[in-house]
């Protein structure tokens, strides 16, 4: 202990060690040292350096300590690994069999016992419901993309911290695809060598700038010391209070009218209440919002996340489709359900662009709260200082 | 009182000590253990105040002594704990 304490006598401004540091070491040689000592005096060398060091050499040195620790971080936590296979429809195939089958891999009835099969996420089943756990394996763990440079050919991926459970995962997957249809295995699931996460090299970079900032803060303290404080403790209040608000991610279709008017079929089919509320019992859609409000009221609500934006197009009537929905497959396949029912009802209307699959959620914008939350804590703690400054100048010199 | 920079003036007022010895002196009469790092941030501000000094030939072991300004500014808040006690007192008894 009294050499743990001797280097932590190092974090002390030269100039102090060099009048105080024999002193100290004096000191720790008379008393018995523990870890109350040790952190007392990792606590004195921060202050000293806070008030007497050189600021430079300060946010150098906790630019420092936050790679140390992001790298641990780094470093501890377990890699990802990701197999992959890939597949192809037979020429002439049937893109809506394709659709069906894919609907039938990602329901709920099917990766349920995929989690079940596996042993997946263990601590998540204890903590969340098994409707909550299935959707995160879609969104998170999950992807089917179609292969740009293949016609008829996609891949799909399966995301874990053991690469041959990976594999497994993607296998079983596989044959889901290929026993509800004829499919041919271009690449049948590789066993992945590397992980593809954690981003090593970006997590460093992230423990240098908060490192950095973390050190700008508290010099920050130690002059205004309500300003930065204000601003921290806002922000670390909306911070985890961002994550009670859930993903939101949107799929879009592109749709054309021969007969020159698109907003009469859009605008028809997403009036009709019976139509969103079968889509809504189909597709299992706001499961927790009908058990608390009548359907009629839920439909509204959805109405409120599907937009119809028509475009100008030299190619005649154009608009786009938009629907949000925290289930990023959900979003696609209720799209592609609108999509196909304004096509039936309105054969002049014709799909240019399918309903795509988003890839990352929308919103919200976690960075952007974070830092408004930042902003509003500064300004709010500017403002308490000038007002006790005016109250009462002395006092708050 | 658990202010560092006033526990080491009263201290210093029974006579010189270096750091150990404060450390004692201060765990016997306020009942606070003073860690190393926390007398040695009070004795560098009392120091750069010139409400203390160094005594003797400079020693690994440094004895420290109260100076005339230090001890003017331990009888001024003396003083005013005093009055804060009294004033508690006094309500205390009529309460």
């Amino acid at each position: 202990m009294r050499t743990l304490i001797r280097c932590a006598a190092w974090l002390y401004p030269a100039w102090w060690r060099a009048r105080y540091g024999d002193e100290l070491a004096a000191l720790m040689e008379d008393v018995e040292p523990g870890w109350p000592e040790f952190f007392d005096v990792c606590g004195g060398a921060l202050k000293m350096q806070l008030l007497r060091g050189n600021p430079i050499r300060f946010i150098a040195g906790c630019a420092l300590a936050g790679v140390l620790i992001a790298g641990a971080l780094a470093w501890r936590t377990p890699g990802q690994y990701r197999s992959e296979a890939v597949l192809r429809m037979a020429q002439g195939g049937d893109v809506e069999q394709l659709r069906l089958a894919e609907r039938g891999v990602l329901s709920r009835h099917s990766l349920a016992s995929v989690i079940q099969k596996y042993g997946l996420y263990p601590e998540e089943r204890t903590r969340e419901p098994l409707e909550d756990v299935v959707q995160a394996m879609r969104n998170r763990n999950i992807r089917i993309r179609a292969l740009p440079q293949q016609a008829n050919a996609f891949t799909i991926a399966f995301d874990d911290s053991d690469p041959a459970r990976a594999q497994s995962v993607t296998r079983d997957l596989t044959s889901q695809f290929t026993g509800a249809m004829k499919l041919e295995v271009l690449d049948p699931p590789n066993l992945p060598s590397r992980a593809f996460a954690p981003n090593r090299v970006a997590w460093l970079g992230a423990g240098l700038l908060l490192g950095s900032l973390a050190a700008v803060l508290m010099l920050g303290i130690r002059r205004w010391p309500l300003v930065p404080l204000a601003g921290i403790a806002v922000m670390l209040l909306v911070w985890p209070a961002t994550y009670l608000i859930p993903n939101q991610y949107r799929s879009n279709a592109v749709l054309r009218s021969a007969s020159g008017d698109i907003g009469k079929p859009v605008g028809e089919t997403l009036g009709k209440e019976a139509f969103l509320e079968s889509l809504i019992v189909q597709n299992g859609l706001y499961a927790k919002e009908r058990a608390t409000m009548p359907m009629a009221n839920v439909a509204s609500m959805m109405k409120q996340h599907l937009q119809a934006k028509e475009i100008p197009s030299p190619r005649g009537a154009t608009c786009t489709l938009q629907f949000d929905y925290p289930d990023r497959y959900k979003a696609a396949a209720v799209l592609r359900d609108i999509v196909a029912h304004i096509e039936t009802t309105h054969p002049e209307v014709q799909e240019l662009d399918a309903a795509s699959l988003p890839e990352e959620a929308f919103a919200p914008n976690r960075l952007l709260l974070v830092l408004g939350a930042l902003l509003a804590g500064l300004l709010l703690g500017t403002a308490v200082m000038a007002l006790r400054h005016r109250r009462a100048p002395a006092l708050a010199a | 009182v658990t202010d560092p920079t006033l526990l080491v003036l009263a201290s210093l007022a029974g006579g010189d000590k270096h750091g150990y010895a404060m450390m004692e002196d201060i765990r016997q009469f306020a009942d606070t253990r003073l860690g190393p790092g926390t007398l040695y941030g009070a004795i560098t501000r009392l120091e750069e105040r010139g409400w203390i000094k160094p005594t003797g030939a400079r020693d690994r072991r440094q004895p420290y002594a109260l100076t005339a300004s230090g001890r003017a500014y331990l009888e001024e808040q003396v003083t005013g704990l005093e009055q804060v006690l009294k004033t508690a007192q006094r309500r205390l008894k009529h309460a």
